[in-house]
C-alpha cells in the first residue's frame, strides 16, 4: 500500500504545528513556509550551475524571471511561489524530478502566472504537477491533504494564469497533472500516465478560462476528469486513449461549485479505454470513453469516439445532480458496444440530452432513440449495461513509461508574463481528427 | 482547510498543543469535551460530596444533545401520538407543564423511589410534524420512505411526541420513563413505541457499537460551545434541532460469519484499533481519495465509511449518540441492534446521508430498519420561558 493517507495526515499535523508557531505571538521566528520568504533576485536561474536543486533555484528567481533546468534527475519536491516564473527544462526527457515513490508531489505552483515546461515529472504518491490557489504558505490544501472539510472560496482566491506545456508527468498515485481552484490557465502537449486516478484534473473552477489542448492521456485510471470546472474550460484536440475512462465530466460534492457545467469538448480522440496496463478506476470503470455524471450545458463537438467496449458515453446523475442540456454535434462513433447510454437513476433524470449531426439516428443509443428528439424534455434512461470482464489494475509505479517525446526548442529567453485571458481556438478551426491524432507521441 | 486544523483555531490553551503533537481529530477529540470559557452556569457532570450528578435542564438548548457531553450510559426513547391532537393552546401549556415536570424530576422532587439515584438524568422532548405545523415553526421534519421503511407497522413510522430520556441507571430512566409517559397518557398521548437502550463502551461520543467497530468518530466541530450545523439559529425554533431516530436490528451472526478483511472492508476501518483502513489512527479522519498502488480505494467502495460519508452528498456532519440494545425473546435468538440517534439543523442531511446508504452501502445487508421516527427538537427553556413557548409567541 503507498503511504499517501499517511502523508496527507503528517502533512495536516506539520500545517497545524507551522500556525501555531505563527499563532504564539512569543516568537519573531519567520514561519519555515517558502512563501514567506523574499524572492530571490536573479532573472534567469541556471540549474545546476547557480543552485544545485531546481527548488534552490526557484529560490534565487526574480519575480517574472526564468529557471532553466540542465538534464539530470532531481529526486525532489518543487514549491514555485513566486510570481510570473517560468520553470523550463532544456530537454523535456533529460530533466525528470522524481518522486521516487516516496515523495507527495513533483512541482507545486502557488503563485499566479507561473509556467512549467518542456520536462518530466513521476513517481510521486499524489500529484506530478499542481497549480491550486488552495494552500497555506508552504502546504496545497487539496482534499487529498485535508481530507472533507467545507471549501471557502473568499477564503481561497484562485490561482490566476497558469502555463503546463510540454510536460510527462507519469506514474503518479492520483493526478498527473492537477489543476485545482486556479483560472486562466493552460495545459498543452503534455503526455501523461500511469495516473492511479487521472492523467490531467482540472477541477473546482467558476470562468475557468482554461484551454487543455493537443495532449495525449494513456494507461490512467481516467485520462482526462473534470469536476466541478465550468463555463469557458476548452478540451481541444488531445488524444485519450489506452485508459480505462478517457474522460469525464462531472459533479462531485466533495469539491465546492456544484454543479459542473458549460465545456467545450471538440476535436478529440477518445479511443479504446480498454487499457489493462493501468491502475484500476477506483470505482470499477473500464471500456467508457466519456461519462458525464450531473454534467450539465457540455457541448461536444467532432470529436472521434471508438473502440470503448462498455460504451462511448455514459451520461447519469451524481446524487440528486441531474445531467441536463448536453449537446452532441457531428460526432463520430465506432465500434463501441454502446455509443450513448443514459443510465440516470429515475428520481434525478437526465434532460435535454441533444444530438445533432449526419448520422445521428444510426448511433447505438440506450434507450433508443435518445437525445434525438433534441425536445428539452427529460430523456428516457435504462440500467446501466450489463458489466464487461475488468483486468486487475497494475501498480502505477509499474506502469510501462513513455518513449521519447517531443521537446520545446528551449534557451535562455524569459517570456513576457502570461496573458490575463486564454486565447481559445475558434470552434469553426476543430476538424474532426483523424484516428491517429498524436499517436505517434511516446510510443516506446 | 483541515478539519482537525480548524478544530484546533477554534480553541486555546494547551489541549491545543497537545492535539497537533498527537496529530489527531482534534475536532472529535474536543467534541465531548467542556470546551474552555464554557458557560459556568451549565454544570458538567461532577460528583459532589452530596446529592447526584445532575445536568442542567435549562439552558438556550435542551440537555440530552450536546450536554452531558459524554452521552449517559442508559437510554429510553419513547415515541408517542395522539388520536385526538391538542389544539396550539393546549399543546403550549402541556408543554410547559412537561418542562416543569423534567426540571423537577431532574432536581429529585416528585421522583418515584424506584428511580434511585438520577444521576446525568435528562429528558430531551421533540415534536413530530403533526404537532409542529400547530406552532409558529415551519421547520420540516418528515422522512422519506427508504429502504425498509414501507415494511413497518404504521405505528413504527413518525410520531407526535419523543421523549428521550436518559440517565446513569436504568432505574431511573424506567421510573421517569413511566412518570413521564403517564402524565402525557392523561393528556391523550399513547405510547407507539419504546427502546432501551445503553451506551457501550467508548469515550465522548465514540463508543464501540454491537458490531464490534469504533462509531461515531467525525462528529461536527464545535465553535464555542456548539457543534456547527446542529442546532437551528434563526426562527422561534432557534436552540432547537432536528432527531432523527431509527432503530436497526443487526444480523450479527451474519457479519461474525465474514473473515475479519471482509469485516473491515464492510465498515471501512480497523477491527482491532479502529483506525481508517486509509492509515493513520483510530481517532484520524477517513481519507476517502487514498488509493493502493493499484487504483483501489482504500476505504473501499461499499464501506460504512466511505458511502456514508457527508462529502459525498454534500452534506454537513450529523451529531451522532446512538446507543445499541438487546431484546431477549422466549424461544428464539435474542435481537440485537442499534438505535442511531442524530441531531442536525435540517432532516435532509439524514435524508440524503440514509438514501445513499440504501443504495451503496453494504453495512445495510446486515441491518433491519424496524422503526423511524423525526422530530424538531424544542428549544431550550427555563423557568422564565416554559418549554415550547418561543413556538407559540
Amino acid at each position: 500500500m503507498i503511504s499517501s493517507p499517511r502523508l496527507g495526515v503528517l502533512a495536516a499535523t506539520a500545517v497545524a504545528l507551522t500556525l501555531l508557531t505563527a499563532c504564539s505571538g512569543s516568537t519573531d521566528e519567520p514561519s519555515a513556509g517558502a512563501g514567506s520568504e523574499t524572492p530571490g533576485t536573479m532573472e534567469v536561474v541556471r540549474v545546476p550551475g547557480d543552485a544545485d536543486t531546481v527548488q534552490g533555484g526557484v529560490d534565487l528567481v526574480a519575480p517574472g524571471g526564468l529557471v532553466l533546468v540542465e538534464p539530470g534527475t532531481y529526486p525532489e519536491e518543487v514549491l514555485i511561489d513566486v510570481e510570473d516564473v517560468t520553470l523550463r527544462g532544456t530537454d523535456r526527457d533529460g530533466v525528470v524530478i522524481t518522486g521516487e515513490g516516496s515523495r507527495s508531489s513533483g512541482v507545486v505552483a502557488f503563485a499566479d502566472g507561473v509556467r512549467i515546461e518542456n520536462l518530466t515529472v513521476r513517481d510521486t504518491l499524489l500529484y506530478g504537477v499542481l497549480v491550486t490557489g488552495t494552500h497555506d504558505a508552504d502546504e496545497a490544501l487539496t482534499p487529498a491533504v485535508t481530507g472533507y472539510d467545507e471549501f471557502d472560496p473568499d477564503q481561497f482566491p484562485p490561482l490566476e494564469r497558469f502555463s503546463i506545456d510540454h510536460v510527462t508527468s507519469t506514474n503518479n498515485g492520483l493526478y498527473g497533472i492537477y489543476a485545482f481552484n486556479a483560472r486562466h490557465g493552460v495545459i498543452t502537449n503534455t503526455f501523461t500516465s500511469g495516473s492511479a486516478d487521472s492523467g490531467i484534473y482540472v477541477g473546482q473552477c467558476r470562468e475557468c478560462d482554461t484551454l487543455v489542448s493537443g495532449n495525449v492521456a494513456t494507461r490512467n485510471a481516467i485520462g482526462f476528469e473534470n469536476a466541478n470546472a465550468s463555463d469557458s474550460l476548452s478540451v481541444l484536440g488531445n488524444r485519450f486513449a489506452g485508459n480505462r475512462v478517457g474522460m469525464t465530466l462531472t459533479s462531485n460534492y466533495q469539491e465546492a461549485f456544484v454543479p459542473q457545467r458549460g465545456n467545450l469538448v471538440a476535436g478529440n480522440v477518445i479511443d479504446a479505454n480498454v487499457g489493462a496496463d493501468s491502475p484500476a478506476q477506483a470505482d470499477g470503470a473500464f471500456g467508457i470513453g466519456i461519462g458525464i455524471s450531473g454534467g450539465q450545458e457540455n457541448r461536444l463537438v467532432r470529436n472521434r469516439v471508438s473502440g470503448n467496449l462498455y460504451a462511448g458515453v455514459v451520461i447519469n446523475n451524481t446524487e440528486d445532480v441531474s445531467s441536463i442540456d448536453n449537446e452532441f454535434l457531428d460526432n463520430v462513433f465506432a465500434g463501441n458496444r454502446i455509443d450513448i447510454a443514459n443510465t440516470a437513476r429515475p428520481e434525478h433524470p437526465t434532460s435535454g440530452t441533444c444530438l445533432r449531426g449526419a448520422g445521428s439516428d444510426t448511433l447505438r443509443l440506450l434507450p433508443r432513440g435518445l437525445g434525438l428528439g433534441c425536445s428539452g424534455g427529460p430523456d428516457r434512461s435504462v440500467e446501466a449495461p450489463g458489466p464487461i470482464d475488468v483486468p486487475p489494475g497494475a501498480s502505477f509505479l509499474d506502469v510501462a513509461r513513455p518513449g521519447p517525446l517531443p521537446s520545446l526548442p528551449a534557451d535562455d529567453t524569459v517570456p513576457a508574463p502570461l496573458p490575463d485571458r486564454v486565447e481559445h481556438p475558434a470552434l469553426d478551426s476543430v476538424p474532426v481528427p483523424a484516428a491517429g491524432l498524436l499517436a505517434d507521441l511516446g510510443a516506446a | 482547510m483541515s478539519t482537525s486544523r480548524r478544530a484546533l483555531l477554534g480553541f486555546g490553551g494547551a489541549g491545543l498543543v497537545a492535539g497537533a503533537l498527537g496529530g489527531a481529530a482534534v475536532g472529535t477529540r474536543l467534541g465531548p469535551e467542556p470546551p474552555a470559557g464554557h458557560d459556568a452556569t451549565t454544570p458538567t457532570p461532577s460528583e459532589p460530596e452530596s446529592g447526584p450528578r445532575t445536568v442542567d435542564p435549562h439552558g438556550p438548548q435542551q440537555a440530552g444533545v450536546v450536554r452531558p457531553s459524554t452521552p449517559a450510559a442508559q437510554l429510553n426513547m419513547i415515541v408517542l401520538s395522539s388520536a385526538s391532537l391538542p389544539d396550539a393552546s393546549a399543546l403550549a401549556g402541556l408543554l410547559a407543564d412537561l418542562g416543569e415536570a423534567i426540571a423537577a424530576l431532574v432536581a429529585g422532587v416528585g421522583l418515584p423511589a424506584t428511580a434511585g439515584t438520577p444521576d446525568d438524568l435528562s429528558v430531551l422532548v421533540g415534536l413530530g410534524p403533526r404537532l409542529v405545523a400547530l406552532t409558529n415553526v415551519a421547520v420540516p421534519v418528515a422522512l422519506p420512505a427508504f429502504v425498509g421503511s414501507d415494511a413497518m407497522a404504521p405505528g413504527l413510522r413518525g410520531g407526535d411526541l419523543v421523549l428521550q430520556v436518559s440517565a446513569a441507571h436504568p432505574e431511573t430512566v424506567l421510573a421517569v420513563s413511566d412518570d413521564l409517559t403517564a402524565t402525557l397518557g392523561e393528556a391523550g398521548f399513547t405510547v407507539d413505541w419504546s427502546q432501551q437502550g445503553y451506551r457501550p463502551r467508548g469515550t465522548g461520543l465514540v463508543v464501540t457499537n454491537p458490531l464490534g467497530f469504533r462509531d461515531g468518530v467525525q462528529q461536527p466541530e464545535f465553535v464555542g460551545d456548539l457543534p456547527e450545523h446542529v442546532f437551528l439559529t434563526d426562527g422561534p425554533a432557534a436552540g432547537g434541532t432536528v432527531g432523527v431516530v431509527r432503530r436497526f436490528v443487526l444480523d450479527t451472526s451474519a457479519f461474525a460469519r465474514l473473515d475479519v478483511p471482509e469485516r473491515e472492508s464492510v465498515i471501512g476501518r480497523r477491527e482491532d484499533t479502529g483506525a481508517p483502513l486509509s492509515g493513520g489512527g483510530p481517532d484520524d479522519e477517513v481519507n476517502l481519495l487514498a488509493k493502493s498502488p493499484t487504483g483501489e480505494y482504500l476505504i473501499p467502495a461499499g464501506s460504512h465509511s466511505r458511502e456514508a460519508h457527508p462529502s459525498l452528498t454534500g452534506s454537513t456532519l450529523m451529531l451522532r449518540r446512538s446507543y445499541a440494545f438487546r431484546t431477549s425473546r422466549d424461544g428464539g435468538s435474542d435481537l440485537t441492534g442499534l438505535l442511531f440517534v442524530c441531531f442536525a439543523d435540517d432532516v435532509e442531511v439524514f435524508a440524503r446521508t440514509q438514501a445513499r446508504m440504501d443504495r451503496e452501502d453494504r453495512l445495510m445487508e446486515f441491518v433491519t430498519p424496524t422503526a423511524e421516527v423525526a422530530f424538531l427538537v424544542l428549544p431550550g427553556f427555563s423557568p422564565q420561558s416554559p418549554l415550547g413557548s418561543p413556538l407559540f409567541a
